[in-house]
């Protein structure tokens, strides 16, 4: 660092020095975590499982939690919407403090955090788990009208309901769009499951019907096996544009229901799913967080934030790749954050960093694929551990889809109680 | 000698640096270059090497004006090599890289009364897809090209891309045999028979070559990708 340490970055690490007393000092500290998603949830769950004298607050507006694992399945009909809504009752039950607000900044010097009603919330050291926020202004024309036309339904709730009563709504013969970014962005394969399960709907429903994917990038994640599907289980229903196609949406034209891509192609719709391009919530970037990219450059053995270490930043609104931004991701950076941050108030050795990422997506409702990988830590960069990466077989039979489908949704139960445990 | 491969793998990076100084000098020339006028946009990280964008501005430069990009971590330093003779003032252009690995890139330019500029930043790449197998023919839609002409406000805006491969000969297929070499050799845009732009790219530029540049209001612009058998593919 240039110029050496300020006097705030002394400061701060002079805090991290434990006491002597290690079990006394953590017993006292105040804990906020911030952001009650798989992350969040998580961290205040292992924070308060692990040290229950711990006083531990999870700020979050929201009584109850949707999530956008198993959203598409939501989105295509194909599943409740009761099924992915969870309660922080649980979690209240172990002694968690959940502060119904909306945390809007940080004071880093004083070490607090202003809720939306303006009052401060003190902490001793802060998880920040905000999620992502939508960026308005990397598509021309997309604004929060924009978002209400053509529901992006990447936040787990009203936009996933939105998306399903307008597919349920639809016309047959009519045009389905979806719109994607580049990298990164949350849940990489989300956007082609999505597709899958839209198809899906489409050739039950809408025979007539047709889905296009305007894409910003050239290829995407599990491609082989999700175009393999597409092939096989919808053909000639699903076109893919990417970047060199064309694909590349730039502007939004909400009130013509139109979308204009980098070479001038336009295509119009009457149901245009456009999954803008995103960054580190409004918090983060507004407490001085967020490098140029939008998103929090961590240390990676710690995921402290490197602007300041009383913080730690996981889940999507983390720089972590090669890991992907995903739920089970933020549930990985939880584990690590808060053994990290249990070491540091025992003044104990801090652990050595164990990173992982599971991810399934569904081609149809009984046949799934995954994708999984763990991750090293080498000179504080994030590497996939060499031979981890475990990809569902291209050539997998009927019996191999469906036993993963089955998996599919024990890996969901699993990653939610791990989090919530209590459904809404 | 036990482990000749090692000496290589040794002496590979000195040979990268020696051709990344070969190129600096033949385009310097000798002069001294300056960083004023020149501005760069280039991520700092990014996720996937395998097409990252680059865009430039330099203001105050008289035609001719030679643009260099380069990278400091491979056997072929080059990246693309451009000669502008018209261009709306200040220079905006935009391109696209592929790196392989975290590296440095540096931007030289001189311009037609002697005057150089220099830029460099370490980019480092988190992953990068260029060198996995691909996904599907690489080879599809070979030399269909895109070009998109908009009057701005203050000019032409151009911007083209064709499907093309830019096979490196360095990566596998799916069953692990290596892909055929096969480079475009650059583009040219031409206006009524004068060359406007001359680029020639090369390992370093990105699957599906893109290019995008502000000329003057009013240009009626004609685009061409060549390949080095000859073969020629328009818009």
């Amino acid at each position: 660092m240039p110029g050496g340490l300020s006097r705030r970055q002394l400061l701060g690490l002079l805090a991290l020095l434990p006491l002597a007393a290690g079990a006394a000092r953590a017993e006292r500290a105040r804990v906020l975590v911030v952001g009650g998603g798989f992350g969040g949830a998580s961290a205040a769950r292992l924070l308060k499982q692990a040290e229950p004298g711990l006083r531990v607050t999870l700020v979050e507006p929201k009584q109850r939690f949707v999530t956008c694992p198993m959203s598409n399945a939501v989105i295509a009909g194909l599943r409740a919407p009761e099924s992915i809504a969870w309660s922080y009752r649980d979690l209240a039950g172990l002694g968690v403090r959940h502060e119904r607000q909306a945390a809007v900044d940080i004071d880093r010097e004083r070490r607090r955090v202003r809720l939306a009603d303006g009052r401060w919330l003190d902490y001793d050291r802060l998880i920040l788990a905000p999620g992502i926020e939508l960026r308005l202004d990397a598509i021309e024309g997309y604004d929060a009208a924009a978002g209400e036309a053509m529901p992006h339904a990447w936040q787990g709730g009203a936009q996933t309901l939105l998306l399903r009563r307008r597919l349920q709504a639809l016309e047959d013969g009519a045009l389905v769009l979806i719109g994607v970014p580049g990298n990164p962005y949350r849940c990489p394969p989300g956007p082609y499951e999505r597709a899958s399960l839209i198809a899906h709907h489409l050739k039950r429903h809408k025979p007539r019907s047709k889905l296009l994917i305007l894409d910003a990038k050239d290829s995407f994640s599990k491609q082989a096996l999700f175009q393999q599907a597409w092939e096989r289980d919808y053909p000639g229903l699903i076109e893919w544009v990417g970047r060199s196609g064309d694909g590349a949406v730039v502007r939004a034209d909400a009130r013509r229901g139109e979308l204009e891509c980098e070479f001038g192609s336009r295509h119009r719709a009457p149901l245009i799913n456009l999954i803008p391009p995103q960054r580190a919530a409004a918090i983060a970037r507004r407490a001085g967080l967020c490098d140029a990219s939008g998103w929090v450059p961590v240390q990676a053995s710690t995921f402290r934030s490197q602007a300041d270490p009383l913080i730690q930043v996981i889940g999507d609104a983390s720089q972590a790749a090669p890991m992907p931004k995903s739920a089970f991701s933020a549930h990985a950076q939880a584990r690590l954050a808060v053994a990290t941050l249990l070491a540091e108030l025992r003044g104990q050795a801090l652990p050595q960093p164990a990173l992982s990422n599971t991810c399934y997506s569904l081609l149809a409702p009984q046949r799934a694929v995954s994708i999984m990988a763990r991750y090293s830590v080498d000179q504080e960069q994030l590497a996939e551990a060499p031979g981890s990466l475990a990809l569902s077989a291209l050539d997998g039979d009927a019996g191999l889809r469906r036993r993963e489908a089955e998996e599919a949704e024990a890996w969901y139960r699993a990653i939610c109680h791990a989090a919530w445990r209590s459904p809404a | 000698m036990k482990r000749p491969w090692l000496l290589l793998a040794l002496c590979l990076p000195a040979l990268a640096m020696a051709g990344l100084e070969q190129e600096r000098q033949a385009l310097l020339a000798g002069s001294r270059p300056q960083q004023e006028g020149l501005e760069v946009g280039l991520a700092e990280w990014v996720e996937d090497g395998a097409s990252i964008p680059i865009d430039l501005s330099l203001s105050g430069a008289r035609p001719p004006l030679t643009l260099s990009l380069l990278r400091d971590a491979e056997n072929e330093p080059r990246i693309a090599r451009l000669t502008l003779r018209q261009w709306r003032e200040p220079l905006r252009l935009g391109l696209r890289l592929r790196l392989p690995r975290s590296q440095a890139v540096e931007v030289l330019a001189r311009d037609g009364s002697g005057r150089s500029w220099h830029w460099r930043r370490g980019v480092r790449v988190l992953g990068s897809s260029c060198l996995t197998p691909p996904v599907g023919n690489p080879r599809a839609g070979l030399g269909q090209g895109l070009l998109w002409l908009r009057e701005q406000d203050d000019g032409l805006e151009l911007a083209s891309l064709l499907r093309h491969p830019m096979e490196t000969g360095r990566r596998r297929d799916g069953a692990g045999q290596l892909l055929p070499r096969h480079l475009l050799q650059g583009l040219r845009i031409e206006e009524d028979g004068r060359t406007l732009v001359d680029a020639e790219l090369f390992e370093g530029s990105a699957a599906n070559p893109y290019l995008r540049l502000l000329l003057p209001p009013g240009s009626r612009p004609r685009l061409e990708w060549r390949e080095a058998d000859g073969t020629r593919y328009q818009p």
